[in-house]
């Protein structure tokens, strides 16, 4: 195994778990503000499908000015979803602003230096993974159900097909983040090698991890995680050894991840709606409701226990 | 939640300009209520200020009242006979009419329909549906409600009644109101459909069969109920003497409405029928979809965002001063509604005006007034004082002998009032007791040797609308 191939594996594997598991921390934690009125449904998933297919291509056009004040807008309005109720007005705006504005002064500044470019990977990772954890809460806290994410990355991996295969713009989506401030993804450049995984993605395993836990409980994320680790990061960064078009040394190697994770998510949706209904944000709560009530009963049993046992 | 949002600002649009609301919009909203509420088991954040527009702020009201009106004023001079004379007369600029000029215009009433009622119908209106109210004159009024009006009421009662929790697919609705009152129960039809709860429509029939209805063990018996206080008290009666009690029924709510709710009867209601609430609504065909309903504090709190409402004093026809009596003057707004709209219509409802202070209540977002204390023809004015009717009925229907549904009359003599009672209300009670009742609180009243009438005599002296009986062949075994 090249040192090239197994780096991108370390940073496929370290991106999909944090982002995963970070979103799934988060949904059991915080609960975000939705409208007084909808869920999120089958039609808001084109909407964003449509968004995810218009915005790269924009972003090929558009001058890298612009470009940038287009992700500095994006990641203000994502971020702030994700900190809203975790950190006070006041701070979250200059917590926002200070960490874009760092982002883009190293990316202009110091990407000259191993150092810098490492820095600059991380300050991406930060703000992706984030952004990813947040907007994937907002959708399912939203009502967003299993079903629709696995629609949602079915629809994904024919987008990737054919943008990977029959109008190849994925690599050239990538060299144009390449060295730019706010690359969407999460990524690192150790020892000449370079690997990322782009927002998109990240943001379908996070959906699929919190989708699959608010509808199956534990059994649910049991399923998601392991699917989104083999179909999401392992198969992906073994794909170039044998579809060697993908390949390109030097510089990032772009993953059409979708293709293969895409068909397995919806499998792992359908066989998990055959052992049991998908729960609703209701039922979730009620789940919730009666596990800290268990939670109360056990303590007050332990207490009086203690008690009888001081007496 | 791209689609609710699309739906939502083009009902906040129409709203702004003043435009035609499209009341399908409004369904798929109500469609969209549905899916929020069986996803979440609730609305979501920040749905009080959703419930009570965009208007609760007093400030923002004023100048949304005056852009109302001129709208309203506007549209009417340009289709409704009847206020394009009115305002030519008046001299009305309908562009620059604001809610301080509006004491300067007359005041509609009851008589100028009945006088001339195709002159209140819009040119472009497509009336649909028509209620036919019938006065102590006798000479009936008929109202003309398009399709748009019923279907746009209808949505808006649905959306409201689903945000606050009261309607729902789990609700079972009967409905024990005349079957004349023709666009209450079409609403009450639709808005049940819409929120995909179950109506029995039943009128006023035989209070036993009302009952056996009630107390229906299946799954679909009625969680909800609603009728007129005098068919209640008789619906009480009857359970009563049947021996039925509250764990006969599945009631949560009665939703009473067109006469004077007591006390004791609301009482009464909860502990036979073991509901919650009972609560008290104001609604007329004339003036919908402008409603209103009282809070636990016992104020009335109308729907400013259909409609302008004013309380002018009962003799100078000028605003009604806080802790003045004065009467209720409705102005239903453009878009809410345009089949056969009024302005300034005097519902002749007595309410007093609240005290110039913030109120503390369930539903202090919006203003309101007392409770209606009765009609302004039935008011009792002594040389000090006017006596309301209301202030005699809670009296009277918190006699122990139970005396409901209320029936008596009441007139001025000298300086105190006579009333003429049914022989039953001095069950268990003497007269003299009755009158100690009454001067217990505040009020000078007195029964006559010959003011004791026979029940039969009584029935036939004071109709109410428990009366307007309507048989079936269940009823006439
Ligand atoms: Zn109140």
């Amino acid at each position: 195994m090249s040192s090239e191939l197994l780096f991108e594996i370390v940073v496929l594997l370290i991106g999909t778990s944090a982002t995963s598991l970070g979103a799934l921390w988060y949904f059991q934690r915080v609960r975000l503000e939705r409208p007084p009125i909808g869920v999120f449904n089958s039609r808001d998933v084109f909407i964003v499908l449509t968004f995810i297919i218009a915005l790269p291509l924009l972003y090929l056009i558009l001058p890298g000015i612009v470009l940038t004040g287009f992700l500095v807008l994006t990641f203000t309005s994502a971020l702030y979803v994700t900190f809203r109720g975790v950190i006070p007005p006041k701070y979250l705006w200059f917590l926002i602003a200070g960490v874009l504005g760092l982002n883009i002064i190293v990316a202009y500044t110091l990407l000259g230096a191993t150092f810098g470019l490492q820095l600059y990977w991380l300050l991406n990772s930060v703000v992706a993974l984030c952004a990813s954890i947040g907007i994937a809460n907002l959708y399912v806290q939203g009502g967003m159900r299993m079903r629709n994410v696995a629609m949602f990355a079915v629809l994904l991996a024919f987008y990737d097909g054919i943008f990977e295969f029959i109008i190849p713009i994925t690599q050239r989506l990538a060299d144009r983040f390449e060295g730019m401030p706010l690359d969407p993804s999460i990524g690192f450049a150790w020892g000449g090698n370079n690997a990322n995984i782009g927002l998109g993605d990240l943001l379908i395993y996070a959906l699929f991890t919190i989708a699959a836990y608010k509808g199956f409980g534990r059994r649910g994320f049991t399923v998601a995680f392991p699917v989104i680790i083999v179909f999401g990061a392992l198969m992906p960064s073994f794909a170039p050894l044998v579809i060697q078009s993908v390949t390109r040394s030097g510089i990032g190697i772009v993953v059409p991840a979708q293709i293969f994770f895409g068909p397995a998510a919806l499998v792992s949706y359908l066989w998990l709606a055959r052992q049991a209904p998908e729960r609703s944000m209701r039922e979730w709560y009620r789940a919730q409701a009666s596990a800290r009530q268990q939670a109360t009963e056990t303590a007050v049993g332990v207490g009086s226990v203690t008690k009888v046992i001081a007496e | 939640m791209f689609e609710t949002a699309i739906r939502q600002l083009r009902m906040a649009m129409a709203m702004i300009w003043g435009r035609p609301i499209n009341p399908r919009n409004l369904e798929l909203l109500v469609d969209d209520v549905l899916k929020t509420l069986e996803e979440f088991g609730e609305p979501g954040d920040d749905v009080q200020q959703l419930l009570e527009g965009p208007f609760a702020d007093p400030k923002d009201r004023k100048e949304f009242q005056n852009r109302s009106l001129q709208l309203t004023a506007r549209r009417l001079m340009r289709v409704s006979p009847y206020y394009q004379k009115l305002f030519a007369t008046h001299q009305v600029d309908p562009d620059n009419l604001t809610v301080d000029d509006l004491p300067k215009l007359p005041t509609t009433r009851k008589r100028d329909l009945q006088a001339d009622p195709h002159a209140f119908l819009t040119k472009d209106g497509q009336p649909a549906l028509t209620t036919r109210t019938t006065g102590t004159t006798g000479t009936p009024t008929e109202i003309w409600i398009s399709r748009y009006e019923i279907q746009l009421w209808s949505a808006l009662s649905a959306l409201s009644g689903l945000l606050r929790g009261e309607i729902g697919p789990s609700e079972s609705f009967q409905v024990n109101i005349s079957s004349r009152a023709t666009a209450a129960i079409q609403m009450n039809l639709d808005v049940a459909r819409l929120a995909h709860a179950r109506t029995r429509i039943l009128g006023i029939i035989d209070p036993e069969e009302s009952l056996t209805s009630l107390a229906t063990t299946s799954d679909d018996a009625p969680t909800q109920m609603s009728t007129y206080p005098s068919y209640l008290a008789r619906l009480i009666n009857t359970a009563r003497r049947m021996g039925m009690t509250r764990r006969d029924f599945h009631l949560k709510r009665v939703i009473s409405g067109g006469e004077i709710l007591s006390p004791a009867l609301t009482q009464a209601a909860i502990e036979t029928f073991g509901v919650r609430e009972v609560s008290d609504t104001f609604g007329m065909t004339e003036v919908l979809p402008v409603s209103g309903r009282v809070c636990s504090h016992g104020h009335l709190h109308l729907d400013l965002n259909t409609g302008h409402i004013e309380v002018i004093s009962l003799d100078t026809d000028q605003p009604a001063t806080p802790g003045e009596l004065g009467t209720l003057v409705i102005t239903p707004y453009y878009p809410y509604r345009e089949c056969m709209p009024v302005f300034r219509y005097d519902t002749r409802d007595v309410v007093r005006v609240l005290p110039d202070e913030p109120l503390h209540c369930e539903f202090a977002a919006s203003p309101g007034t007392s409770a209606i204390l009765g009609k302004a023809d039935h008011l009792l004015r002594l040389p000090d004082r006017i006596v309301t009717p209301r202030e005699i009925l809670e009296v009277y229907e918190a006699l122990p002998s139970q005396p409901w549904p209320a029936r008596f009359s009441a007139q001025v003599v000298e300086q105190h009032i006579e009333l003429t009672i049914p022989e039953a209300a001095l069950t268990g009670i003497t007269r003299s007791q009755v009158e100690r009742r009454f001067t217990e609180a505040g009020l000078d009243v007195r029964i006559a040797d010959g003011s004791v009438v026979s029940n039969e005599e009584m029935a036939h002296m004071r109709p109410i609308r428990a009366d307007l009986l309507e048989t079936t062949f269940a009823g006439r075994k």
